[in-house]
């Protein structure tokens, strides 16, 4: 998915001179030919992410259209005030892309993870927040990014199998009726593989903020599954104020919120935290014929 | 000594009849930076009384003080000014962005304008090849702020020379967390550093037509008073946040304004 970034990038700033492109000392080499052929527009600011999204800011308010890119953690836990005030409050065109996720860097230690990314960056207002799911749809949801205010494009080193028909950043896998899944971006290579075997409204969503209100009101059931890769709970009270005044009984499959102490890959981790296909799937079963 | 301005000694006295009906304001800090202010509004900030886009008001608090020298040169009416920071108002205990209103950033949370205003400096001179001078008006203590030496970096780099960073000196908070030799500080990011009797207007208009030879920002460290103008409130810190709580006291201290 991440190498789909600089080649967009080249793509647009054929006919788009107002992108300009600012690293966080983070994937330079990646876009080299960036740098080759529009050497003014594009930058590595240097380590210095607060002060990168002011900057953003006002490269914004002089009429250009910035992408600011970092590891996940620096630009949204680092620079999240400025988030806030320069970004969101201000209202301000400018596309975040981070990389990383939340755990894609597990050698590297929990400095370098973010499953919190969501959660919290879902709560400042004005903020778009794409989840793509793989590489064409992380292209697709690039194209978004002359549309006013913010937004966050979350690269995941891990991407979906599926093909998807998406409509207003949603899709709808199959209907059901046993329960609604409601399956975000990345997440879907958890169940992509026997997802028709599954007597329910499966739900893919690669946008969570906003979210499509629709898709899930037309396609309610009770017995509701929320699949993430981040942090559980990330998005469930947005799914619960859709569902408002409705019994739910929800069962989420995603991250736990701890520190993810251990090293190795992220392979492991997902393993070691069960989120393997084949104890996703009894899960879901189980909560299926409840 | 100072002159006596009749003009400033009338906006303060506006400051604090607003700052009394709104029950908000930063009058102190406003006090410290109006001759500041009045200088910019008059000379560098409008063409044609066309707002030009290249001031951020990092040091937010003082907003009563920018609004004020924005009434008194007839930017903004007296029904506006006086509305400050009521429910409806435009005009805020901190700025927020609003062109139309000469506010070119939200501040409030320090240590935010300069990495703004270093942007739009960049995209002027480097990418659009203007000619244009921006200027980012900032608290001392804001320079305990990392962004501040961050974005200081980035303006040297990148031979930023048509940004003026001024830096209201007032040594408010001098005895918590010394900046010491603020000068020599900023030596490192700049050859073009000067200090300046901060309500000597004259002085100012001076500097700040300077020419900037130099390949760096324009940094004036303009020495002032917290509360200028008024003993009482130069005297007592407790007015950095606080409005004339009733007609009597607002009375007094508008007697008190000598500058």
């Amino acid at each position: 998915m991440r190498e789909v970034f600089p080649k967009f990038i080249e793509d647009y700033l054929i006919k788009d001179k107002k992108i300009f492109v600012l690293l966080g000392d983070i994937g330079v080499h990646s876009f080299r030919n960036v740098f080759n052929n529009f050497e003014k527009n594009i930058l590595n600011i240097g380590i210095l992410e607060q002060t990168m999204v002011g900057f953003s800011a006002g490269l914004a308010i002089e009429g250009k259209i910035p992408f600011v890119h970092t590891i996940a953690p620096f630009i949204v836990n680092r620079a999240y005030e400025q988030i806030k005030v320069d970004l969101c409050y201000q209202n301000l065109n400018v596309n975040l892309v981070s990389v990383g996720a939340s755990l894609d860097y597990a050698a590297l230690g929990s400095t370098h993870h973010c499953p919190e990314d969501v959660a919290i960056l879902s709560k400042l207002p004005n903020i778009k927040i794409y989840c793509p799911g793989n590489a064409v749809e992380f292209y697709n949801l690039l194209k978004n990014y002359s549309l006013p205010g913010p937004k966050y494009f979350r690269i995941t080193g891990s991407s979906h199998k599926l093909k998807l028909n998406i409509k207003n950043n949603a899709a709808i896998l199959k209907k059901g009726k046993k329960g609604t899944i409601v399956v975000v971006g990345n997440a879907l290579r958890f169940i992509d593989e026997y997802y028709q075997e599954l007597d329910a409204n499966i739900i893919y969503l690669n946008c969570v903020k906003p979210i499509n209100q629709q898709v899930l009101i037309d396609n309610f059931n009770e017995n509701l599954i929320i699949i993430q890769d981040f942090y559980i709970g990330s998005i469930t009270s947005e799914i619960i104020n859709i569902y408002k005044n409705k019994k739910l009984k929800i069962f989420e499959i995603g991250l736990p919120n701890k520190f993810f102490l251990n090293y190795g890959s992220a392979q492991q981790h997902y393993t070691y935290l069960q989120l393997d296909k084949k104890i996703i799937k009894k899960k879901i079963l189980k909560v299926l014929r409840n | 000594m100072y002159l006596k301005n009749n003009t400033i000694i009338n906006t303060k006295k506006k400051i604090l009849k607003t700052s009394h009906l709104s029950k908000e304001g930063h009058i102190a800090s406003s006090f410290s930076v109006l001759n500041i202010l009045n200088v910019l509004v008059k000379y560098f900030l409008f063409k044609n009384r066309k707002y030009l886009n290249n001031f951020i008001l990092s040091k937010g608090h003082a907003s009563l003080g920018f609004y004020a020298i924005l009434n008194q040169e007839k930017y903004i009416s007296d029904n506006k000014f006086y509305k400050f920071a009521s429910f409806k108002s435009q005009l805020g205990g901190h700025p927020k962005r609003n062109e139309s209103i000469f506010t070119t950033a939200s501040t409030g949370s320090l240590g935010h304008g300069l990495p703004i205003l270093t942007g739009m400096a960049f995209a002027s001179k480097n990418l659009h090849k203007k000619n244009k001078k921006f200027f980012v008006l900032m608290g001392d203590q804001e320079c305990n702020e990392g962004t501040i030496w961050e974005s200081l970096l980035l303006c040297s780099h990148y031979k930023l020379n048509n940004i003026t960073i001024i830096i209201d000196r007032n040594f408010s908070r001098e005895s918590d967390l010394s900046l010491g030799d603020l000068a020599g500080k900023l030596s490192t990011f700049s050859k073009n550093i000067f200090k300046v009797d901060g309500h000597d207007e004259k002085k100012l208009l001076y500097l700040f037509n300077k020419k900037n030879k130099s390949q760096t920002p324009k940094i004036i460290i303009a020495n002032t008073i917290k509360g200028f103008g008024s003993k009482i409130i130069e005297g007592d810190n407790s007015w950095h946040h606080k409005y004339p709580k009733n007609k009597l006291e607002l009375e007094q201290l508008a007697k008190t304004i000598k500058y």
